[in-house]
């Protein structure tokens, strides 16, 4: 090893100090520095708020944040008080309490309802956040809503106030995208104390003891400090949303239908940890939230925005969440209904006016009406136990503090359940409609008898919309007290004088029918000989007095087969006389049947009639010891299906298409053109319908549809409900489906078509003969041995209508009667003998017109 | 004047007078014509013998009255056998031949008939017919036939009602103003008051409010002078036309106080207007103020009073 000595000259070989080793020191320090950075930033490099890389469901974050809202002092105002903007033109912002009425008036067009924070009022107007003093209403500060496309509330704590904006969506926006802005602000003077972005929906937040609670995503709840709007915490539902939040004082809960805590023992955010506080809102008229929205505006002009709504306020008992007073309120525009704790409903009220804010309160309800009348209503019966008149027409409101509602009975008892129920269901606000459907149903669940008499009522106004008729008729379907008023309806008839309509024929038979109620048959057998009976209903009337009815009711079941067998008004609808003889047969025995062929021998009852007597009459096969075949044995008993698919809805429908067409003709004859009928019902799973909608809904076609298919039955299936429709074409080329359904392969527009073949049985007379004679004297002559001689001077079926009895061409003669009848024989009698029962008269082929309905 | 220029004059004359005399005789010819025929016809029978102790007038009136042809009375069982005989225009002739009876028999023919149920046309006419017999007996089917479905039915049900007397007719009569049908409503107003039926004015005045322009009539016939007042009162609501029906009633009537007469020619001078004007003077023309100068002075007064072109 040579041996250096200092002053030799160090050569490149002799040097240790690579390029490379040069290279690496200039860049070390720099690459060090950025090392350094890097991991810096990497443990410490989420957005103060907001920042999907935050943990959600931390406990131990959530320990220390729910610490801080159980120390939640109570930041209510300790009266009640009503913040809201009067209605144009001159709009105004006004402050008032129950005992001063207005305190102040401020003009101002507020774009959002007013909120009281504090001693401040806060509004958003023209692009501007303004405060007005709360108590003299005196400007406080304004400051520019920049960047802020829809104000959606604030919350204050101490002498922050902080309020959420959406933001206008850039272009580069994703599709959906709802970017939001929290920004928190000093009370005092609106300056900006800090705001944090996100390109995420952010909801109206809510404050407790230092915290913000700001609704996020609509899945999450973020909880940060209000000092400096760092996120301290974050809870996640897994199986629900979270559509608002609120602070109370040791609390906070949250929800979207159903309420979650946040309290002292901590939090849950699934749904199996919900709270009920009481009825079930997705049963009410318009679905209600049990709290507004956090992500809605809410608007400071006149809107529908406030008027349906829940209102509980809420207490905590123990680790529950309970409502206070046990009450849950509902208010829908003019109607007030109150709910037990179980759902209950307690109590209806209908007010003068819509109620546009309320506020649940101890021993009651307060509201403000859009006419400016504070009331409180008492939780016990709704009873009015204050009031306050402002004098103006309000816009939007909304009621803060405490306030306690006199138990004692001011102005007289309240009315019962009952009567509130019926003053809503015979309201006739028409907006309302909905509301008054629920109330029916209500008012139907009710045991007294006295509300069968009030459906009765309700269904038989003039007043009554169809859509409410059609609920009353379900509830009468399905009530079995109060029978009694059912009966006495039956009595109701029309009467020009009177102006009385006839009774609901079509809701009462079938109700009466579900529930066999025998004391109706006199009355029903009275409106089958009433001539102002609807012949849509006639059917089901004389079917009622047929399955009620005793053998008592064979006399006036033959009185009414006379009368009409030969005449004109059945020649179309032969149901009734066809169930009259049914009748007979079954309650007359044997003696019944003899005076039921003498009906039919002596020749005066129309050909089709008589054919269909003959083959109830004739005698039923029995079968034979040595042709007898074992039963097989008893499938096992299928699992009931999920729900009914198409073919099995159809054929339900099919199953009575038949008579459902007997519907189409007197409608055509009132809407010529009429192209189609449509059917909609609700299927329950045990089969039984209701909600039954038809289009075109015209009164007598409904009632008509109705009757047909009040009693019809679909198969059984699973569980839960489902819609089936059903589509009756006028035209003969169509065959009666739910939806028109594409054959395979498909290809061509006329395929349907092809795919469905007409069919035209034994066509019936076409309508429109029975209007026109010159038409009649173009019909075939009768078929030999139809029961009826021909008259030679005139070619015409005998029983033709439009045979007139005067003039040059004398009808056909009265037919032959068999000679020996039971009675007098002083009709016609031929000297042949009685015709045999003739087969049904085959009409001409005429030619498929299109509105000639097929017969089966 | 030459021959030659009269002659032809001459000739149309005595053609003329030709002419006058074979009508004349023609004229004389006839009666005795027409009775040799009847003499023929009667030629086969045997003359009558004139009875021990008769006159030759009354052997002469025998004689006429044999020689006529003779109308046999229809038995109930005949018609009964018509109706049966299969054969439409037999049947119909049967029909109405009972009506025209009339007796409780031929009620019962028909009562019979219609029980059994019939096609619409038998019906109608046994119908028409029952109530053609004018009889008490007849009542209680008709009534019941006011309730049959078809409205023609039932038209003719109250329509022979109409023609059987008694307040129990008045009282299906005034059931019918009830009616759906506007026809079978019309035809018992006008029936009550054509029956006199004051007990029913009350419910005529409702029906004419709800629409029954037939009451007016009615009511006209049939009203005192409070009824006069109500009825007024719905001059201002109804059609000038329907109430002019009952004006025209109360201003014939001579039992109504000349008063109330005057009251409403002088009402309808407040109305006024060309149909009223023409009322009055059609009134005028049909002799109704005759009997009182004060009325008939009140009439033309008021007719001349009301200027064409105005009122209603």
């Amino acid at each position: 090893m040579r041996q250096r000595t200092a002053n030799v000259p160090k050569t490149p070989y002799d040097s240790e100090d690579t390029p490379l080793r040069r290279r690496l020191r200039r860049l070390g320090g720099p690459l060090l520095l950025l090392f350094s950075a890097h991991v810096a930033s990497g443990c410490a490099g989420l957005a103060p708020a907001f920042d999907p890389r935050f943990g959600d469901n931390d406990d131990a974050r959530s320990a220390r944040v729910l610490e801080r809202i159980a120390q939640g002092g109570d930041t209510a105002a300790s009266e009640l008080r009503v913040v809201a903007t009067t209605d144009a033109p001159a709009q105004e912002l006004i402050s008032a309490d129950l005992a001063q009425g207005i305190r102040f008036r401020s003009k101002v067009s507020a774009d959002s309802r007013p909120e009281l924070l504090g001693d401040l009022v806060l509004v958003s107007t023209g692009g501007e956040l303004r405060a007005f003093d709360a108590r003299d209403g005196h400007a406080r500060w304004s400051r520019p809503l920049e960047g802020c496309a829809r104000y959606l509330g604030a919350a204050r704590d101490g002498d922050v106030i902080a309020f959420a904006c959406e933001a206008p969506a850039g272009e580069k926006a994703l599709a959906g995208a709802a970017p939001s802005v929290l920004r928190a602000i000093a009370a005092g003077s609106g300056r900006l104390v800090w705001e944090r972005e996100t390109p995420d929906a952010l909801g109206r937040p809510a404050s407790s003891h230092g915290l913000l609670l700001v609704p996020w995503q609509r899945q999450g709840l973020a909880l940060l400090d209000a000092r400096d709007g760092v996120e301290l915490a974050r809870l996640r539902s897994r199986d629900d949303v979270i559509d608002w939040v609120r602070a109370e004082p040791g609390y906070a809960w949250f929800g979207h239908r159903q309420a979650y805590l946040i309290g002292p023992r901590g939090y849950s955010g699934s749904r199996k940890d919900a709270f009920a506080l009481g009825v079930a809102a997705e049963t009410l008229p318009g679905r209600p939230a049990l709290v507004e929205s956090a992500f809605s505006a809410l608007p400071g002009k006149r809107s529908a925005h406030g008027r349906v709504a829940l209102h509980v306020a809420p207490e905590l008992a123990g680790d529950r969440l309970v409502a206070r007073d046990g009450r849950v309120y509902f208010t829908f525009y003019r109607y007030v209904f109150a709910y037990d704790a179980a759902g209950a409903l307690l109590w209806s009220r209908t007010l003068a006016q819509d109620a546009i804010s309320a506020r649940a309160i101890d021993g009651g309800l307060a509201l403000v009406t859009a006419t400016g009348d504070l009331l409180l209503l008492a939780a016990g019966d709704g009873s009015e136990q204050g009031r306050r008149a402002l004098g103006v027409q309000l816009a939007a409101a909304t009621i803060y503090g405490q306030g306690r509602v006199p138990a004692a009975t001011v102005n007289g008892p309240a009315p019962s359940l009952r009567k509130g129920l019926l003053e809503v269901a015979l309201d006739i606000d028409q907006r309302l409609v909905p509301a008054r459907a629920y109330a029916v149903d209500q008012l139907a669940r009710l045991p007294e008898p006295e509300v069968t008499a009030d459906l009765l009522h309700i269904y038989g106004r003039s007043t009554t919309p169809p859509e409410l008729q059609r609920v009353v008729a379900d509830a009468l379907r399905t009530r079995r007290t109060g029978l009694e008023h059912t009966v006495d309806a039956l009595l109701q008839r029309y009467d020009f004088i009177e102006q009385t309509r006839p009774a609901p024929l079509a809701v009462l038979v079938p109700a009466l029918l579900d529930a066999r109620e025998t004391r109706a048959v006199p009355n029903l057998v009275a409106r089958m000989l009433d001539h102002e009976t609807p012949l849509a209903v006639l059917g089901s009337v004389v079917h009622a007095v047929v399955e009620l009815g005793d053998p008592r009711v064979v006399e006036p079941l033959l009185r009414f087969l006379r009368w009409y067998r030969a005449d004109s008004t059945f020649a179309e609808q032969p149901d009734a006389l066809l169930e009259a003889a049914r009748g007979v047969l079954r309650h007359g025995g044997d003696a019944g049947a003899q005076k039921l062929a003498a009906l039919v021998r002596d020749g005066i009852a129309t050909p089709a009639l008589g054919s269909e007597i003959a083959v109830l009459l004739a005698p039923k096969p029995e079968a034979t010891p040595g042709t007898a075949v074992a039963a097989a044995p008893a499938a096992p008993a299928r699992p009931l299906p999920a729900s009914l698919g198409s073919p099995e809805l159809r054929a339900a429908f099919d199953s009575r298409a038949g008579e459902l067409r007997g519907c189409l003709l007197p409608e055509l004859e009132r809407n010529p053109k009429l192209a189609q009928v449509r059917i909609a019902l609700i299927v329950e799973s045990d089969g039984s319908t209701h909600a039954l909608q038809v289009a075109p809904a015209s009164g007598e076609l409904v009632d008509c549809v109705y009757a047909k298919l009040a009693n019809l039955r679909f198969p059984r299936f699973r569980s839960g409900r489902q819609v089936a429709t059903y589509v009756l074409p006028v035209r003969a080329r169509e065959s009666a489906a739910p939806d028109a359904e594409s054959a395979p392969g498909e290809a061509v527009f006329w395929a349907f078509a092809a795919s469905h073949p007409r069919e035209l049985t034994g066509a019936s007379e076409p309508w429109w003969h029975a209007k026109q004679s010159i038409a009649a004297l173009a019909m075939p002559p009768a078929q030999p041995g139809s029961g009826a001689k021909d008259n030679p001077a005139a070619k015409q079926p005998a029983n033709n209508p439009a045979a007139a009895p005067r003039g040059p061409a004398a009808p056909a003669a009265p037919p032959a009667a068999a000679q020996g009848a039971a009675a007098p024989a002083v009709g016609p009698v031929a000297g042949a003998p009685a015709p045999p029962a003739a087969p049904a008269a085959e009409a001409p082929a005429a030619e498929d017109a299109w509105w000639v309905p097929a017969a089966k | 004047m030459s021959s030659s220029r009269s002659g032809p004059w001459l000739l149309v004359a005595w053609l003329l007078v030709a002419w006058l005399l074979v009508i004349a005789g023609l004229v004389v010819a006839a009666p005795a014509l027409v009775g040799r025929a009847h003499a023929q016809a009667a030629s086969a029978a045997p003359e009558p013998k004139a009875a021990a102790g008769a006159s030759p007038r009354a052997a002469t009136k025998t004689l006429v009255a044999k020689s006529a042809p003779a109308k046999k009375p229809v038995s109930i069982e005949s018609l009964r056998a018509a109706l049966a005989s299969g054969d439409a225009a037999t049947a119909g002739a049967a029909l109405d031949a009972l009506g025209t009876r009339g007796d409780r028999a031929a009620v019962e023919v028909l009562i019979a008939f219609l029980v059994v149920g019939q096609a619409d046309a038998w019906a109608d006419r046994a119908i028409e017919a029952l109530g053609n017999t004018r009889s008490p007996a007849a009542r209680t089917l008709l009534t019941e036939l006011t309730q049959h479905r078809r409205p023609a039915a039932r038209l003719l049900a109250y329509r022979g009602l109409g023609q059987i007397p008694g307040a129990a007719s008045d009282e299906v009569l005034a059931q019918g103003l009830r009616d759906s049908d506007a026809g079978v409503r019309g035809l018992c107003a006008t029936q009550l008051g054509e029956r006199n039926a004051r007990p029913h004015v009350e419910l005529l005045l409702r029906a004419l409010e709800r629409g029954v322009p037939e009451a007016s009539v009615a009511i006209g016939k049939l009203g005192d002078a409070d009824v006069v007042a109500r009825y007024g009162v719905l001059l201002q609501r109804l059609p000038i036309h329907v109430m002019l029906g009952g004006y025209g009633e109360f201003l014939r009537r001579r039992d109504l106080a000349e008063a109330t007469r005057l009251e409403i020619v002088a009402r309808l001078g407040e109305v006024a207007g060309v149909v009223v004007k023409r009322f009055l003077e059609q009134l005028i023309a049909d002799g109704v103020g005759k009997g009182s100068a004060t009325f008939e002075l009140a009439l033309r007064e008021t007719a001349k009073r009301i200027v064409e072109g105005g009122g209603r």
